[in-house]
Parts: structure tokens; C-alpha cells; sequence
């Protein structure tokens, strides 16, 4: 490793969009695609000033994490390539980004990595989206000492946060609640059939997230034949019409329900006669509707699940409160971790230092050595060995303090002042020159 | 050292091992599941390699067939019942079957090793290989009978909080309905057809040892009324759609007369 003084001025920069900061249509059109993410990277570590690079690059955000070592014109730099590489221009998307360096920059990344900054606190992906950006510029060899070092903390902080805390555990959106209590009742989804009756949006996400889930099968029903096709073609469904439903039914395990018809469509009897058929396998009842499309009466039956909209809010509400109560947890790692990294980073302020002052002290010991190596000629060779290792272990206790009060006073703000007056005391600066 | 002290010892150890597991496993679940499940796993592979080598080393002592006595055939279960759990975790990565499961299995242990062989000689009667495999299915049977009260012990919890709309963290992390069903229906037919090779099994054992069939006693009533259950639970499956929690009761029930068979004593002969 070059443990040269570079490294001492050297600052981490990021310059990036998020959910928060623009649109989905911005981050679409500033996405660097798999395919894209090499070319991006060797560009970016082309521009001059920049030591090392990675981009994060997701649905949700794209981030540019730089090493400098001089923060003047960085930001316009990074602008700039961004602009040059999608060709759009700067105005179009500079006013969505953020810019941190230093310390901010190195927060952000245990932030991001935490999912405190994601749209939904406690999402998994957001990790391994990291560990996936951090080994393709690995791969490329954009990464150096203090990205590498950056990254190794915050995945292991990532890591620790997601094993030591309950950030992750329950669902929060609706949709998923629904999808998740699907999947605790009718078991696999890519074995079952779901059917969705009327076109309200809040079940059409639901389907979205069953269809993504991959449910075997779906059956769309709408009043008229036309609009269940219509709806059928969106989510690759069957259509079937209103009339047509009792011949489905007795298939479907899940049932999405929101046709704010003014009566029950589905009533007790109709269920009985569909779990008779299905010889009692479970059901699984959602009715969005307002006012309720599905006779509540309807959830007594044995093996039939009912929810409402406010029972799934409820649930979502509720894992929502459990992963904010897990909020203090998670900022104790992220401090933790954080602590450990800007720990390694102060000491890179005295390693050129305790390097040179070993160089130093070696020089001597062999020069020395050397001085005698008459007088020593006539000696065996095992005699000569103990006096080697005699000079090679006195250099390390000599050096033995000096260093390790020079790395405890690593992370104090007057380190370089004492690496300084290292340098001074040993004339180093002179023998550097040498 | 002598082969009582080196059993003496093991049985300690399946003890402390099974012991740890059962902790681990409910500790994991009330607090967070993926905490230290891989530590949890070597523990739990430890321990079955510890009650194999006691089984082994009873045998060895004995020099017979080492289950003569109903705790030690519950030793056996125990084992039977840990290779089960290994398979599910194996297959399906579930670790909360465990919170049930581990701590039945660390009393069943605790129970059977409460009980010290004493070195006797097996009686004549126990001399048949019908007896061996008598007690070796019958056990294996129970095994998949306990495995099975368990999980529905476990669908039940699930199927009242789901109805009751209670989802919260414990729904949050018990397997679905459909899994625990299902590992219920194939626990039970399982135990079911190994009970019955048992019970065969045991009435050729009572005809070489010259008992006639009538005095079987109340033990073997027992057993022929919880597999009438475990019959009956598959009976109204198919054709009545007894599925879920209705299964689950039926499971339990059955197995409340494999209990009852256990502690009804010794055979009538």
C-alpha cells in the first residue's frame, strides 16, 4: 500500500439524487444500466483530481462516491461528467442534487447503508445494491485505500444492523401486508391463484406486488367483459366478467375485492358453497372496497381469511412504529462503525511519519552493522545471526514507544503537530529529501 | 474409564447440548431469529453426535438391544425426532419449528435419562427381533406423532392470530398455515404407517412369546384408540376437507393417547 502523504489531504466526496430530491422520471434518465457502469466508472476516474470512484446506482438513487484531494471545482467535475455521460444537461438535474464531503459524505454512506435514508426504513436490498456497487469497482480497480476501507466499515455496520436490530422485521407498505399475509396463508404464491374484482388503484397495486411475487395465476373481473380485458392486459390476467365468477371462484385462493358496489358481491352463502368445493383450503379475503364489497360475516367461516383496508393499515402502521422504535439501535452501530473508520482514517495522518521514522532508525542499525562487519568477519555464522537479531529487535524496542503514543495521538486534533515534532526531533524531513 | 462412568458422561452432555439448543432456539424466536442460528446448528449436530455415541455405547454395555424399558425407548424417539427436525431445517430453513420442538425434545431427554440403566439382563420374552423392531417402529412412530402435536400446537397460534388479525411480530416470524399443515399431514401419515408396521410388528412379538392376543392390556388399547385418530384425521381430510385447525385437534387428541400409552405402564403380559 502507497502510505504516502497523499492520503493525509485526501477527502471523500458524494454527489448524488434520491427519492426525496428528484422524480422516478430524473433518476431514470441519470440510471447508469449495468451494462453502462464500467464505461461510467473508468470515465470517472479518468477526471483529473479524482484518486479513486464507485457509483451506487438504484431505482431509488444514484450516488457518486470520488476521493480528492482538493475539494475546490469537485462538485462542477462530477456535474459535468454526469451531463457529458446521459447527455442531459446540467440544469436539468442540478438543482435535485446533494453534495457532502469529508465526514458529511462518510455519514451519508452509514445512512444509506442503514436504510435510515431509503423510502422505506428497514428495506434489505439497499445492501447488497451496495456490496454489488463496491465490487464492481473493485472489479475495475477504481477503489483505493479509503474507499476500500470506507465500504469494508459500512457493509459490516450494514451487516451488523440488519442481524443485532429488528430495523428489518414486519412489512410497512400495505400492499406488501397483503402480500405477506398471502404467503403466510396460502403458502406459495407461484402454486396459487388470485382473482381481483373492479379496478380500484390500491388493489391494483396489490396485484402488482402479487404478479411480482409470482403468482401462478390471476383472474381479472370487472362489470363488463371489456374492462376486465382491459385490466386482464395490464397484468397479463384472465378476464372474466361479474356473471362469470362463480365458475372461478372455487380456484382462487386469494381474492382482491374493490367495486364500491352498494350491496355485497360476495356474501356468506357464496363463500360456504366455494369452501365446500375447495374442501375447506384456506382463503384469503381483501376487501379495499368503501362501502365493503364482501360481508364481514364472511370471516367466521372456518379456513376463510377476511381483511379490510383498515386491518392491513393497521398491521402497516404497526411494523412502521416497530422499526422506528429500532431507529436509536441502529444510529448506536452506525456510530460505532463510523467511530472505527475515522479512527483508521486519523492515523493516516502520522503513518507517512512512524514510516519514515522506521526507514530512519533501519538505516542506522545497517549502516552500523556494516561499520563492524570487519571486526565481525571473523566470527561463525550463527554468532554473526544473534547479533543481527540482536540490532533488529533493539531497533523495534526503541521504536516501540515512539510509535505507539504516535498512533494514540492519531485521532487527537493535534496529531500532525506531534508528527511534526517526531519529524523535527529525528530530522526526517531531511533524510526524506536524502 | 469404565463404560457406566463414559455413559454417566454423555448422557450429561446430550443434556447440556440439547439443553442449549432448546434455549437457543426460543431465546432466537423471542428476540431475534437470525441470531446466532449457525452457532445454534453446530451445537444441535454436536449433540445428535453425542446421542448417537450414547445409544451406541449402551448397546455396547448392554449387549443387547438397549430400549427394553420405555424410557430408554424414549431416548430413541428423542434421536428420531432430532434427525426429523434436521431434515425440515435442512429442506425448508425453518428455524421456528424449533421453538416447539426443542423444548419437548430436551424434556423427553431430561425424562429418559432420569431413569439410569442398570445393567440387568434383558428377560427372555424381550429376545425376539420382533421386539426390536416392535419398539424401534413404534418409537419412530412417536417421534413423528410429537413432531406433529408441535407444529399443530404451533398452526393453531398462527391460525387464531391471523383470524383475529394480530399481526405482529410473533405471526411475523411462524412458518405459513399451508407449511405447517402440510408438515402435520405428512408427520402424521408418517407415524401413522410406521405405528401400524409397529403394532404389527408387536402382535407377532406377543404370539412367538406365547401371549394370546386378548391380553394385550391397556397399553396396547391405548395405542390402538390414538391410531384411530391419526386414521381418522386423514379419513375426514380427504373427504370431509378437515384441514388446518380441525386436523391440528385431531392431531393433538391422537397424540394425548400416545401419551396415555406411555404412562398406562407396562405390556399386559
Amino acid at each position: 500500500m502507497d502510505f504516502n502523504r497523499d492520503h493525509q489531504s485526501s477527502h471523500v466526496v458524494v454527489l448524488g439524487i434520491n427519492h426525496t430530491s428528484s422524480t422516478v422520471d430524473l433518476r431514470d434518465r441519470l440510471l447508469f444500466r449495468d451494462e453502462q457502469l464500467n464505461d461510467a466508472l473508468r470515465q470517472l476516474s479518468q477526471i483529473h483530481g479524482v484518486h479513486e470512484s464507485l457509483i451506487l446506482s438504484t431505482c431509488n438513487r444514484i450516488e457518486l462516491y470520488v476521493v480528492v484531494g482538493n475539494l475546490s471545482g469537485v462538485r462542477e467535475s462530477l456535474l459535468k461528467f454526469i451531463s457529458d455521460f446521459h447527455s442531459i444537461p446540467v440544469g436539468d438535474f442540478d438543482s435535485h442534487t446533494y453534495f457532502f464531503s469529508s465526514l458529511q459524505a462518510v455519514e451519508h454512506l452509514y445512512l444509506v447503508i442503514s436504510s435510515l435514508d431509503s423510502l422505506v426504513i428497514g428495506e434489505c436490498q439497499i445492501l447488497s445494491q451496495v456490496k454489488t456497487a463496491y465490487k464492481s469497482a473493485c472489479e475495475i480497480g477504481t477503489v483505493g485505500l479509503i474507499l476500500h476501507k470506507l465500504f469494508h466499515y459500512a457493509i459490516t455496520a450494514g451487516k451488523r444492523i440488519r442481524s443485532e436490530t429488528k430495523i428489518s422485521e414486519g412489512i410497512v407498505s400495505i400492499a406488501s401486508v397483503a402480500v405477506d399475509l398471502a404467503r403466510k396463508i396460502v403458502g406459495r404464491l407461484d402454486q396459487s391463484t388470485a382473482l381481483i374484482i373492479g379496478a380500484g388503484e390500491m388493489s391494483k397495486l396489490t396485484v402488482q406486488h402479487l404478479t411480482g411475487a409470482g403468482i401462478k395465476r390471476l383472474y381479472c373481473a370487472n362489470r363488463t367483459r371489456e374492462s376486465a380485458m382491459e385490466m386482464a392486459a395490464q397484468f397479463n390476467g384472465i378476464p372474466v366478467s361479474l356473471e362469470e365468477l362463480p365458475s372461478v371462484f372455487n380456484e382462487c385462493d386469494i381474492v382482491i375485492s374493490s367495486t364500491g358496489a352498494p350491496h355485497f358481491i360476495v356474501t356468506v352463502d357464496t363463500v360456504s358453497h366455494l369452501m365446500a368445493k375447495r374442501k375447506n383450503r384456506p382463503v384469503f379475503l381483501i376487501d379495499i372496497a368503501a362501502p365493503r364489497d364482501i360481508d364481514p360475516d364472511v370471516g367466521k367461516l372456518f379456513n376463510v381469511f377476511l381483511y379490510s383496508i383498515d386491518n392491513l393499515t393497521l398491521a402497516s402502521n404497526e411494523n412502521t412504529r416497530l422499526r422506528q422504535n429500532e431507529i436509536s439501535n441502529v444510529k448506536r452501530i452506525i456510530d460505532e462503525e463510523m467511530s472505527k473508520y475515522n479512527e483508521w482514517y486519523a492515523s493516516l495522518k502520522v503513518i507517512p511519519t512512524l514510516v519514515t521514522l522506521r526507514n530512519n532508525f533501519e538505516a542506522i542499525r545497517d549502516k552500523e552493522l556494516k561499520r563492524y562487519s570487519s571486526e565481525l568477519a571473523g566470527l561463525s555464522e550463527p554468532v554473526k545471526n544473534i547479533i543481527h537479531q540482536f540490532a533488529s529487535s533493539l531497533t523495534d524496542k526503541f521504536l516501540h514507544t515512539p510509535f505507539r503514543v504516535l498512533r494514540e495521538k492519531s485521532t487527537e486534533d493535534d496529531a500532525l503537530m506531534f508528527a511534526d515534532v517526531v519529524s523535527d526531533l529525528f530530522d526526517l524531513r531531511k533524510n526524506d529529501e536524502k | 474409564m469404565h463404560m457406566d462412568n463414559i455413559i454417566v458422561v454423555l448422557r450429561i452432555l446430550l443434556i447440556a447440548s440439547y439443553g442449549a439448543v432448546a434455549s437457543a432456539y426460543v431465546a432466537g424466536f423471542l428476540l431475534k431469529p437470525d441470531s446466532g442460528y449457525n452457532f445454534t446448528r453446530v451445537v444441535r449436530i454436536i449433540g445428535i453426535a453425542i446421542h448417537c455415541t450414547l445409544i451406541a455405547a449402551m448397546w455396547i454395555d448392554q449387549k443387547h438391544f438397549p430400549f427394553d424399558t420405555v424410557f430408554q425407548g424414549l431416548m430413541f424417539c428423542s434421536l428420531v425426532l432430532s434427525l426429523l427436525f434436521s431434515a425440515l431445517d435442512y429442506t425448508e430453513s425453518q428455524k421456528s419449528f424449533g421453538v416447539f420442538l426443542w423444548p419437548l425434545n430436551f424434556l423427553i431427554i431430561v425424562i429418559s435419562s432420569r431413569f439410569l440403566y442398570n445393567g440387568k439382563q434383558l428377560p427372555v420374552s424381550m429376545h425376539s427381533p420382533y421386539f426390536i423392531t416392535h419398539v424401534t417402529l413404534v418409537f419412530s412412530a412417536y417421534a413423528c406423532f410429537l413432531f406433529s402435536f408441535s407444529t399443530s400446537l404451533m398452526y393453531l397460534i398462527q391460525y387464531n392470530l391471523i383470524k383475529h388479525k394480530r399481526i405482529g411480530t410473533v405471526f411475523n416470524r411462524l412458518p405459513s398455515l399451508s407449511l405447517m399443515d402440510r408438515s402435520i399431514l405428512r408427520a402424521d401419515g408418517v407415524g401413522l404407517g410406521l405405528f401400524f408396521m409397529g403394532l404389527l410388528q408387536g402382535y407377532l412379538w406377543s404370539e412367538t412369546a406365547g401371549v394370546p392376543f386378548g391380553r394385550i392390556g391397556v397399553k396396547a388399547a391405548f395405542a390402538l384408540i390414538a391410531s384411530m385418530f391419526y386414521l381418522g384425521e386423514h379419513i375426514l381430510r380427504v373427504g370431509k376437507g378437515w384441514q388446518g385447525s380441525r386436523a391440528s385437534y385431531l392431531s393433538i387428541a391422537g397424540f394425548t393417547f400416545i401419551m396415555a400409552t406411555l404412562v398406562a405402564g407396562r405390556h399386559g403380559f
